[in-house]
């Protein structure tokens, strides 16, 4: 476990720089959607869950609040390094304007609530 | 005179005259007094004067025990009582009192009770009530009301005369102009609790869970109840709590959903209103499996993205075998435009078509002729409220168990997905806020008050932190008095409508009940990613699955907006020359700002208080001379007897 919650750590803070930079989204959705999925599932874990809490521990202990983006884009890149083909998905609601970001594999959400699509509308996912 | 009277009236009122210099009064001249509400009294007058003391009793009945009752009461001793409530704990009491509980009215044991205790006997009233007594022995005028104030008194002191009622209609049917009362207006406008001011400057209502003595020497108050604890109850585990909670929960509906009137429960498809109507049917099928199950009434918007209730309330009824009335909903069936013949409120808060939604409310009930409500406002509040964990943490903190409270610091920010340092800053922080005073900060008020009004509204703030005990109490129990004073605000019947009037009940604010979750550790009521963790556990073999676990809150969110851009140009007509900026209350060109800013669509959190702001104005145009806007004042401080004693108060010790 202390080899996943070094992993998100660190992957926090790679996505926290790149959100930095003044063109901070465009690098963002580059290195998630350049992250293959690895062909073998990692001997770290049999499942998502096991990741995401990793993900979460690394959040609690991080330097300042982690907003959903740059977490859910951690965890996207964590879950494909481990050979889950996960996604990042990024959805808005109108009245009043709100965005949110999670992520989905095997077609369910697994970093956040189950409910997340009633309430977003799917904008982009990569 | 109402341009539009109450059509139908059904609540009890008790009213009043006292000469505190010993003037005599006639019946005759509470009778005339009394003509002002007789349109209510549907039952009848009943007036009894003796000396400088005149009391008067307008009955309608909801309980059986109430059929007892003949007031105004006078004993051998000449003390004089009027009541108007329901004791829960009568049986109790005609046992410490030696009286034959059954055939005896409640005002009947009320009164004997304070011939045996005096002041004191008013911390052992259990139930929903206010009263006004005579004592004779020590020439005072008592006007008391119960712990949460579920029934309202008004009083108002001109020089030596004091005058109460159950309604503000009564001071207004006198004749005499009276002037806004400013401190109202700041409260109301800056979105400042109203507590016991009304629009009218010098009448007041009695607070709740006080008593106020009046005589010829002065004014003093005190509390008979007081809602901070220090203590937290310890159990062996989770279940006897929850086991607790039940039986108390079902006491509580049992208290009013009693055999005598026709009552009606709102259901609005929450956990609150859910579990009232589940626990009265628990309670009525207990002893009798044929026994009819409560009726309900439930309130829907369609339209409303985020307040999707028909799921919710088609599985209660669906559970419990039984349908209720569905009333559709929605905020843009209100209305800002200013109509000439617009009926007159006493108080603020109506809309141009406030009165045609409650005709429409009426014609979906008014056939089963209910006369009383149930409701589950307070439960939110109380079993949790929004689950933030900064009390639960605050307790730990300021109990020195500091590794329960790194260790539930951790577990609160994996569910909230938050960081650990700015949380253990938070809490420190939050701790530290709550043992200071004051808390005013300058965004509690709303930005279009003028100078004056803000200023107003910062003083009132300060001052009302002031009154409140915080040294030797827990942080939870801080958070929880606030809480409890901010239900007080938002109690249906302290803002009655203009055609029914039915006696609202809330079972969550049931004393004993009360008192025993106050005294729950917040970690039973609310748990990491668990919000109303003892509720669910609770009763979770007496609601619908559905609701148990409900996944979050409902909240409206769409429809404000969507009003004030559709009635944007009936607002600004209502702005051209508005009277709250003739008469120095708002700055309208902030107002005209905020409008902007939710007409655009932005996000704003003033909406809620735009649309009371409005209110405001349409009851200011519409009041046909009540209010002497000419002698507008600066509201003085209350000084009862013409600049003498100012009011003592005393607290009850904890």
């Amino acid at each position: 476990m202390w080899q996943l919650l070094l992993e998100s750590y660190w992957l926090l803070l790679c996505m926290g720089f790149a959100m930095k930079r003044q063109d901070g989204m465009r690098v963002l959705h580059k290195v998630v959607c350049s992250q293959a999925v690895v062909p073998e599932k990692s001997a770290l874990s049999s499942n998502p869950g096991v990741l995401c809490h990793a993900m979460d521990l690394a959040c609690v202990f991080y330097l300042r609040r982690v907003l959903c983006l740059q977490r859910s884009a951690a965890t996207t890149v964590l879950l494909r390094r481990h050979g889950f083909p996960a996604q990042m998905v990024v959805g808005v609601k109108q009245k009043p304007f709100r965005s949110h970001a999670w992520v989905e594999a095997g077609g369910s959400i697994v970093n956040d609530k189950p409910y997340l699509r009633e309430i977003y509308q799917e904008l982009e996912r990569c | 005179m109402l341009r539009s009277p109450i059509e139908e009236q059904e609540m009890s009122i008790i009213l009043g005259i006292a000469n505190l210099d010993n003037t005599p009064i006639k019946e005759l001249e509470l009778h005339r007094f009394a003509e002002h509400t007789k349109t209510y009294a549907l039952d009848g007058t009943f007036v009894h004067a003796a000396g400088s003391i005149a009391m008067g009793y307008q009955p309608y009945h909801t309980t059986v025990r109430s059929q007892f009752e003949v007031q105004p009461w006078s004993d051998d001793r000449e003390n004089i009582l009027v009541f108007d409530g329901r004791l829960d704990n009568h049986s109790e009491l005609a046992q410490l009192l030696s009286m034959e509980n059954s055939g005896n009215a409640d005002s009947l044991l009320v009164l004997a009770a304070f011939e045996r205790w005096g002041e004191d006997c008013f911390e052992r009233l259990i139930g929903d009530w206010s009263l006004a007594i005579w004592s004779a022995a020590q020439r005072a005028l008592y006007l008391a009301r119960d712990h949460a104030g579920m029934r309202t008194l008004f009083y108002q002191l001109r020089g030596r005369r004091l005058v109460w009622s159950t309604y503000l209609e009564t001071f207004l049917q006198s004749g005499e102009e009276l002037s806004l009362d400013e401190e109202f207006a700041a409260r109301y406008l800056g979105g400042l609790p109203i507590r016991t001011t009304t629009p009218y400057l010098g009448v007041r209502a009695v607070p709740p869970a006080q008593f106020m003595r009046f005589n010829e020497w002065g004014v003093r108050s005190g509390c008979h109840w007081n809602h901070m604890v220090r203590e937290k109850l310890v159990y062996k585990d989770a279940g006897e709590y929850d086991d607790h909670f039940l039986e108390l929960l079902q006491r509580s509906v049992r208290r009013r959903d009693t055999p005598g009137s026709s009552i009606l429960a709102e259901l609005s498809g929450g956990m609150d209103s859910t579990g009232i109507v589940c626990v009265s049917d628990l309670v009525r099928r207990r002893n009798n499996q044929e026994a009819p199950l409560i009726d309900t009434v439930s309130l829907y918007d369609s339209s409303e993205p985020d307040w999707n209730e028909l799921p919710y309330i088609n599985a209660t009824e669906k559970y419990r075998g039984k349908t209720g009335v569905h009333i559709p909903t929605s905020y843009l069936e209100r209305s800002f435009e200013f109509l000439e013949q617009s009926p007159c409120f006493p108080y603020p808060g109506h809309d141009s078509n406030a009165r045609q939604r409650e005709e429409v409310y009426e014609a979906h009930i008014a056939q089963d002729e209910y006369r009383v409500v149930l409701s589950g406002i307070g439960g939110d509040e109380l079993l949790g409220g929004v689950p933030t964990p900064y009390p639960d943490l605050a307790d730990q903190l300021a109990s020195l168990h500091i590794r329960t409270f790194l260790k539930r610091t951790v577990q609160w920010c994996l569910s909230s997905r938050d960081a650990f340092l700015p949380t253990i800053l938070r809490t420190f922080r939050y701790t530290f806020n709550l043992y200071q005073h004051p808390l005013f900060e300058s965004t509690m008020v709303a930005p279009w008050t003028s100078h004056r009004t803000y200023e107003l509204c910062a003083d009132l703030a300060r001052d009302e932190e002031k009154e409140y005990a915080r040294v030797g109490y827990p942080p939870s129990s801080i958070g929880n008095s606030r809480s409890w004073l901010s239900i007080l605000e938002t109690l249906p019947h302290l803002w009655p409508k203009s055609t029914v009037r039915r006696e609202y009940r809330y079972p969550y604010l049931d004393r004993d009940l009360v008192e025993f979750l106050f005294r729950v550790p917040r970690e039973q009521l609310v748990q990491p990613g668990r919000r109303r963790a003892m509720m669910r556990r609770a009763l979770k073999s007496v609601m619908p699955l559905e609701v148990v676990e409900r996944r979050r809150k409902g909240f409206i969110g769409r429809g404000p907006h969507a009003l004030i851009q559709r009635e944007q140009p009936n607002i600004n007509k209502l702005l051209t020359s508005p009277l709250i900026e003739s008469i120095g209350l708002v700055d309208v060109s902030k107002l005209k700002m905020i409008l902007q800013t939710i007409c655009s669509g932005n996000e704003t959190a003033w909406t809620m208080a735009f649309l009371r702001t409005m209110a405001f104005e349409l009851w200011l145009r519409a009041d046909p001379g009540h209010l002497d806007r000419s002698r507008y004042l600066v509201a003085e401080a209350f000084n009862p007897l013409d600049g003498a004693n100012k009011i003592l108060t005393t607290h009850a010790a904890s």
